[in-house]
């Protein structure tokens, strides 16, 4: 097991392609906590993001004998495959209130109430967050919350490098603006 | 949102980068920012707060370890029903697969015979023994003879086929396939005994067609005849001997043939004649001198008479005629219907002088 660990992707994704769920099984260790955060800054409630997460790694393992690693790594793979059920989840339940956080209780803001240093708490993130195009969403919680690079978040949204260095500085502009909102209306 | 050029928003958005990829380093991106971008630092300061406060809140949204376990036991365990599930899809699919396979095959062989009879028959008849659909040639030829049953129909049948094996012989030999000359020979005598039991039975072909069906058989048979001997020479050594057959075979399928016919015309020359002795028969007319002539629509008897050739000057020129016309009571001589014994006598009297005539 430990040997399989330094394994590379690739090779691990090549076993899980013949049926090997140990091979799976180290793949799902190494992006799991990945993609709960990116599922829980996303829709920000810990029961659905722990729910949806177990779904993503289903659906990868129902896809990865089609999975062709030729210029796309398998990190962007898994992060399409959790995007492509987020905006499933989303048709899906449009009338319901899963993703209507008002009526909710947000996870971010029971396991988290002390404020930042510039005395913003994580709800407010949240609701900042939740407001935003998609895109900009994805690119803050990817570069902010997994701490993945431009490149890496090129190949999972598939654009430029440099589009997404400019999608960032949009997405970061439009939730300056938003929390400054907020901070006015609250206070 | 305001409208921002896109060179600048560009400019900021790389020095963005290049102060947050500074934090990551250690250093402090609002220094970097300060230090490297002064004319931007009003601009960027704030968004650098803004990931600081992303960056930090991440560590907030770290998934329980208790979480990370029991979503992979749910995860083997769905993974192992996706397993099971396909594959008692599968097994499942393969048992109505199959019944489903046998019942399309029963039904495509159930059309293939009823509706595609003809067409396969079609395809088939050009076929060569090389072909794949050969075989079905030789399969619909020989329902086609067995489910004949007028014989003048069925001996016409068998003609036509042994003909076919004489056609296909030719490919062969240029071919060389000895195996399949063979089996093409052997069908060829085949039809050709079929041919012939009919011939020889007294009730084999009806009567009134009887003389024209043997004529017409003769006449296939001696050009197979001459097929055969013109490429015996030509043919591989290991086929000749087959070839030889053939021509055996043929030969006495002739000879029957004659044997009929000469069977068949003794009755009408028993009868008492009706006809000028010029007039022959039409049997003796066409038939061929078997063995010499193989030929026998082309060949004709010379008649005794010879017909007058008109062609000829002396024929033409008017002597005869002003002899006619100096001869009242006589009827002037036609070239076609005149003895031709009588063409001398005109030749003399063109010569003679005209002095009798003349007499009172």
């Amino acid at each position: 097991m430990s040997e399989r660990i330094s394994l590379p992707d690739a090779v691990l994704v090549e076993q899980a392609k013949q049926g090997n769920t140990t091979a799976f099984g180290v793949l799902y260790e190494r992006y799991a906590s990945q993609v709960f955060r990116f599922l829980l800054g996303r829709i920000g409630n810990r029961q659905d993001a722990e729910d949806l997460t177990t779904e993503v790694f289903v659906r990868v393992w129902r896809y990865i004998p089609k999975f062709n690693d030729q210029g796309l790594p398998f990190s962007a793979f898994v992060f399409q495959v959790s995007r492509n059920l987020l905006i499933d989840t989303y048709r899906k339940k449009h009338n319901d209130a899963f993703l209507e956080q008002d009526s909710r209780t947000s996870d971010i803001e029971s396991t988290n109430e002390e404020e930042n240093n510039t005395g913003i708490t994580l709800e407010e993130i949240r609701n900042g967050l939740k407001d935003l195009p998609e895109d900009y969403q994805t690119v803050l919680i990817l570069r902010f919350f997994n701490n993945l690079s431009p490149k890496e978040i090129s190949e999972i949204m598939q654009r430029s490098e440099g589009a997404i260095r400019i999608l960032q500085f949009r997405a970061l502009t439009a939730l300056r603006k938003r929390l400054d909102k907020i901070g006015r209306d609250t206070h | 949102m305001e409208e921002i050029p896109i060179k600048y928003e560009t400019l900021i958005a790389n020095a963005l980068q290049d102060c947050l990829e500074a934090s990551q380093s250690g250093e402090n991106p609002a220094e970097v920012a300060q230090s490297r971008y002064p004319e931007l630092v009003n601009e960027l300061l704030p968004l650098i707060t803004q990931a600081t406060i992303l960056s930090q809140a991440s560590d907030h949204l770290q998934p329980d370890k208790d979480f990370l376990f029991r979503s992979s036991q749910a995860l083997l365990q769905n993974i192992r029903n996706i397993n099971s599930v396909s594959s008692g899809t599968r097994q499942g699919f393969s048992l109505f697969h199959q019944a489903l396979f046998r019942l399309a095959a029963a039904l495509v062989f159930i059309l293939l015979v009823i509706v595609g009879m003809n067409q396969i028959s079609i395809a088939s008849a050009s076929s060569l023994p090389e072909d794949a659909l050969y075989p079905v040639k030789l399969i619909v030829e020989e329902f086609n003879l067995t489910f004949t049953f007028h014989p003048d129909k069925k001996a016409s049948l068998a003609i036509e086929y042994a003909d076919r094996r004489i056609q296909e012989l030719d490919t062969l030999i240029i071919n060389g396939d000895i195996n399949k000359i063979k089996q093409v020979l052997e069908n060829y005598q085949v039809k050709i005994e079929i041919i012939t039991i009919y011939m020889v039975q007294p009730d084999g072909l009806s009567t009134p067609q009887k003389e024209a069906i043997i004529l017409s058989l003769q006449e296939k048979l001696a050009s197979h005849k001459l097929h055969l001997q013109s490429v015996l020479d030509s043919a591989p050594p290991q086929a000749r001997e087959g070839i030889e057959r053939a021509l055996v075979v043929s030969q006495h399928g002739l000879d029957v043939a004659q044997g009929t016919i000469s069977k068949t015309e003794k009755p009408t020359q028993a009868s008492p004649p009706t006809k000028q002795p010029s007039d022959t028969p039409k049997a003796e007319k066409v038939l061929p001198k078997v063995t010499d002539t193989p030929e026998p629509t082309t060949v004709e008897k010379p008649s005794k008479t010879p017909k007058p050739r008109g062609n000829e000057p002396e024929f033409t020129e008017t002597p005869v005629a002003t002899k006619t016309k100096n001869e009242p009571g006589k009827p002037a001589t036609q070239p076609g219907k005149a003895p031709t014994d009588k063409a001398p006598q005109n030749e003399k009297t063109k010569n003679l002088p005209e002095k009798p005539t003349k007499k009172p």
